[in-house]
């Protein structure tokens, strides 16, 4: 199974962000692709049609308070079936059956705010999710805008509300037995 | 990204691939699991194992001996694919690695010369580390 995540900062405008993501799906090989922070108050069809490159697309488009968690999910028609989905504030879940691996997928796209409480209660309502369809298989991706070390911030100060990030971020991670997966290439992918 | 346990039973080799940063102040990160199937081998021969002795008799003897298959471009293609495993254990057991060969012959001409400092080396020594000498020189052209 192929994800494609990227924060794209906006796809209004120019067709320069829609053609990147279409490189990348049309290299790749187009299965999931899950983009935060559109901006886009209205998402059309026109617009997901040239992002993806055909209309074998299905998507889901969560526009976020005032633009911001902005998100958009979009898979291949011919790759899943039709399952459901969950959306809230910061996340779209999507429930499909994966065709070729004959499996019941969940692709979590999430977009996490900056401040605190906002992350703690998203980690609350992504572990509910969770918890209540077990025997999934699951993927979560997208700008958790939290590291998991201190080592990983550089040229800031750690203060004490990063620390306890951390370790909300971390306890999300093990209480529901998600793995972080191996990076190749750099090692940072935010600048 | 994360992914549940059953994701990696599934895709074991699951890893993140980053992206060039393009159009956003952020890098694409593509999620895949390669697998380690890289297609079919061409057939390869080192030039060294050409001027070894003996290897031009084997290619024969065993080209010889593959049974006659299908048309003649599957019989040669079926002989190619025969020839690259007997050149295989051929390489391994008969020319061996030039690397190691260099390594041992080394070894021995180093005790051969411990030997002369304590005692004058008789004349089969001497014979034997001329002769390990020339071997040397053989195994450095093949580098």
């Amino acid at each position: 199974m192929i994800v494609v995540n990227l924060n794209i900062r906006g796809m209004g405008g120019g067709c320069i962000k829609s053609r990147y993501v279409n490189n990348i799906i049309a290299y790749e090989g187009e299965e999931f692709v899950c983009l935060q922070e559109t901006k886009l108050k209205v998402l059309t069809e026109a617009k997901c049609f040239s992002v993806w490159g055909n209309n074998r697309v299905g998507w889901l488009h969560n526009e976020g308070v005032n633009g911001c968690g902005s998100l958009l999910s979009m898979w291949n028609l011919d790759s899943f079936s039709y399952a459901s989905h969950v959306m809230g504030k910061g996340f779209i879940a999507v429930f499909r059956d994966h065709l070729k691996s004959n499996l019941r997928c969940v692709v979590v796209n999430v977009y996490a705010a900056c401040n605190m409480n906002d992350k703690r209660l998203l980690w609350g309502e992504l572990s509910n999710v969770k918890v209540a369809s077990q025997d999934h298989v699951w993927c979560f991706c997208g700008d958790f805008n939290v590291v998991r070390r201190r080592s990983e911030r550089k040229g800031i100060r750690v203060g004490d509300e990063h620390a306890s990030e951390i370790v909300g971020f971390n306890s999300f991670i093990d209480a529901n037995l998600l793995v972080e997966l191996p990076i190749v290439g750099k090692r940072y992918t935010w600048f | 990204m994360l992914v549940s346990e059953e994701w990696l039973v599934r895709w074991p080799m699951s890893k993140q691939y980053v992206q060039r940063r393009e159009v956003s102040d952020h890098c694409a990160i593509v999620l895949k699991s390669v697998d380690k199937d890289w297609g079919p081998k061409p057939f390869r021969t080192i030039d060294a194992w050409l001027s070894e002795k003996g290897f031009w008799e084997m290619v024969k003897d065993k080209w010889l001996s593959y049974p006659m298959k299908g048309n003649a471009l599957v019989n040669i293609k079926e002989k190619l694919k025969s020839l690259k495993g007997d050149l295989k254990i051929w390489n391994r057991d008969v020319f061996g690695n030039i690397h190691t060969q260099k390594k041992a012959i080394l070894q021995e001409i180093e005790e051969l010369d411990c030997k002369d400092c304590v005692d004058d080396l008789r004349d089969t020594d001497r014979l034997k580390r001329s002769e390990l000498v020339s071997r040397l020189l053989e195994t450095d052209k093949k580098l």
